[in-house]
């Protein structure tokens, strides 16, 4: 596992990012809310949350795929949300995404050949034999037969579907990849054969990753470091193995309790900790921390309900953003 | 579990076995069409029609400009199979040379229809924001004015021409094809395949015309095939009224005026041509509601 060297340079630093969506009547659904972090080369950066708390927005500004409301993202040191037209398209050869559903990533009418060459000639890098040469050589690398080229989406199950997908991501030679829940649509016997293959595939050509998923099970084999991210706000960050050892806000804890452990006497004596109530609406989100209406210790009013906790350290490498965070139990 | 892809051998690509058999979209959505029955005996009709305008250009068994190449009002018999007109004229003759004035009529406005609508269309529903605001405003204008006060203004002001006809008929009927476009365009943007073309640097035109277009076909296809039997009869109509394609060129529509008025005595005039229009329009509704359900993506997966 690379191990975070504080003083190193970050692939991507999101400052102050927000994303609002009108809802209509002046309303705006407050998908992300000043966000702010980094990812440094090599690293794989888990990121996690309920579902609707914000994620695949997140994922498509810094992919550029969505403009901010406000903020600045700096992908080695340009301000990509400053970029346009050209200057935006030459570097989205560096950063690159894969897609959450297999079944609509892919253009239905496109052959898988067309649908990886497609990247390649978009920036004029290859053509003919070549280029179909590096098609082939693609499949290959994602473990599927090069001679399907002309075959077409829908001949191919879930998980053959997810390989074409991260073949035209790899097709640029982008160096982050962005991958929005990339496993939680495939089967559980095929979900740890493209973890593996992503793995592989971070060795061989140095990628950074950022990985969405909803529950930090998913996440825990394959994160370098851990965002765990509720309505909208950037709740904890910490390296991997600290933040299922030492979770320092509460909604972090609920999740890993969330998580079933194989033994059943560790399971039986776990103090699980159940969220009460539903999960916030984004338009109208809670006042102060916007996590108190469910917090099994929050201190209401003062000051859970009137004042926002900042995401700040609590140990070394390990921010959280909650006002007792030193009442957070240990793990299991 | 097959791992450790850089150095995977043959044997060992997940990707070897096909989940399904291949068969490309087109394909099956044909393999659909031909089970259905009505559409199947419509899509002959439609090719017999198709032949009997490109025999008429060539050959008619009587010359369709001459006046009493037999007997007025003569009923069908074996001479004049379907009969004669007021004029003395070749009924028969002139039905053949009417399918193709009705083919073109329903072909080319269709042509002109799906050009404009798909161009608006995609435009609209892609940029959206201000360019959408003045397309819809435009649309929402189109549909305000009567479509046989613009046609009719456009006849008077163009003349009487086929083509000119073909061109008036177009401009009341685009908007719907544009609408149509537009709401697809609108939906398939959202779409994953198109986020990762963008997201792989994909310029808007290659987004327009290989992801979005392609995928938007089937609607398409059904709206134009609606559409052809709607300018038909828009044609006929017109005819009708004698604002139609310029005597003495056949239309469907101006042979049955020109019988109304000695319906009584020889209601084969007025018949004839409002058999063969019933059944042309029906054939191509029968045609349009079987690609429908052949192209419906619904069924698919
Ligand atoms: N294009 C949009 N327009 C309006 N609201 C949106 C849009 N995209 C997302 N939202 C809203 O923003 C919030 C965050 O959505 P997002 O898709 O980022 O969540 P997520 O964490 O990825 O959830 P999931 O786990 O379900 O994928 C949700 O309330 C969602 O309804
Ligand atoms: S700040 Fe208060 S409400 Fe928010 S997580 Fe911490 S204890 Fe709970
Ligand atoms: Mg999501």
């Amino acid at each position: 596992m690379v191990k975070r060297v504080p003083d190193r340079v970050p692939l991507l630093r999101a400052e102050e990012v927000v994303k609002h969506f009108p809802a209509g009547l002046g309303a705006s659904v407050k998908a992300v809310e000043r966000v702010n972090f980094e990812i440094y080369p090599g690293e794989t950066v888990g990121l996690v949350g309920e579902s609707g708390c914000g994620k695949s927005t997140l994922g498509r500004l810094i992919t550029q795929l969505l403009p901010v409301t406000s903020g600045n993202i700096f992908f080695e040191g340009v301000d990509l949300t400053k970029l346009g037209g050209e200057k935006l398209r030459q570097k989205r050869r560096e950063l690159q995404m894969i897609f959450q559903d297999p079944y609509s990533s892919l253009n239905p009418r496109m052959t898988v050949g067309d649908i990886i060459a497609e990247p390649l000639e978009n920036f004029g890098l290859l053509r003919g034999r070549a280029k179909d040469k590096r098609v082939q050589e693609l499949l290959k690398i994602v473990g599927l037969n090069p001679y399907f080229n002309n075959r077409y989406p829908h001949e191919f199950s879930g998980g053959q579907r997810q390989r074409i997908g991260i073949a035209r991501a790899l097709a640029l030679r982008p160096k982050l990849i962005v991958a929005d829940e990339p496993i939680s649509a495939l089967d559980v016997s095929i979900q740890a054969q493209i973890i593996n293959l992503m793995e592989d595939l971070q060795k061989e050509f140095q990628l950074t990753y950022l990985f969405i998923a909803h529950d930090l099970s998913v996440v825990r084999h394959i994160s370098d470091r851990v965002m765990v991210m509720y309505l909208g706000k950037i709740v904890e960050v910490a390296d991997s193995a600290e933040i299922y050892r030492n979770p320092r806000h509460p909604y972090t804890k609920a999740l890993l309790s969330a998580i079933p452990i194989p033994d059943p006497d560790i399971q039986a004596k776990r103090r699980i900790v159940h969220l009460s109530g539903e999960i916030s609406s984004p338009v109208n989100p809670p006042s102060g921390c916007r996590f108190h209406p469910r917090c099994p210790i929050a201190q209401v009013p003062t000051p859970c309900a009137d004042l926002e906790p900042p995401l700040e350290e609590k140990a070394r490498d390990h921010r959280a953003a909650c006002h007792f965070s030193e009442k957070v139990p240990v793990a299991v | 579990m097959a791992t450790a892809p850089g150095v995977a051998t043959p044997e060992e690509y997940v990707g070897d076995t096909l989940a399904r058999e291949q068969t490309s979209l087109w394909a099956d959505a044909w393999r659909r069409l031909r089970r259905n029955r009505l559409a199947l005996v419509s899509t002959f009709i439609l090719l017999l029609l198709v032949v009997v305008a490109i025999v008429s250009a060539f050959w008619t068994p009587f010359p369709i400009w001459r006046q009493s190449v037999g007997p007025t009002y003569d009923p069908p018999s074996l001479h004049h199979l379907l009969g004669t007109d007021q004029r003395g004229r070749d009924i028969f003759s002139r039905l053949m040379v009417g399918a193709q004035v009705s083919l073109q009529v329903g072909v080319g406005t269709q042509i002109i229809v799906a050009a404009l609508g798909i161009t608006v269309g995609l435009l609209a529903g892609y940029f959206r924001g201000w360019l959408d605001g003045i397309i819809s405003t435009i649309i929402n204008i189109f549909y305000g004015i009567p479509d046989l006060l613009v046609a009719l203004i456009l006849v008077l002001l163009l003349g009487r021409g086929l083509d000119k006809i073909i061109f008036a008929i177009a401009v009341t009927r685009w908007m719907d094809m544009a609408r149509l476009v537009r709401g697809q365009t609108f939906a398939l943007r959202e779409r994953e395949f198109v986020e990762a073309a963008r997201a792989s640097g994909t310029r808007p035109n290659k987004i327009l015309s290989r992801h979005i277009l392609p995928n938007a076909l089937g609607p398409i296809i059904v709206q134009a095939t609606f559409g052809v039997p709607q300018a038909i009869l828009f044609e006929a109509f017109l005819s009708f009224l004698g604002l139609g394609v310029q005597p003495p060129t056949p239309s469907w529509g101006a042979m049955a005026a020109d019988g109304f008025h000695a319906l009584r005595i020889a209601p084969h005039i007025v018949l004839v041509p409002a058999i063969a229009l019933s059944l042309t329009l029906m054939a191509f509704n029968f045609l349009g509601d079987g690609l429908r359900d052949a192209l419906d993506p619904r069924q698919k997966r």
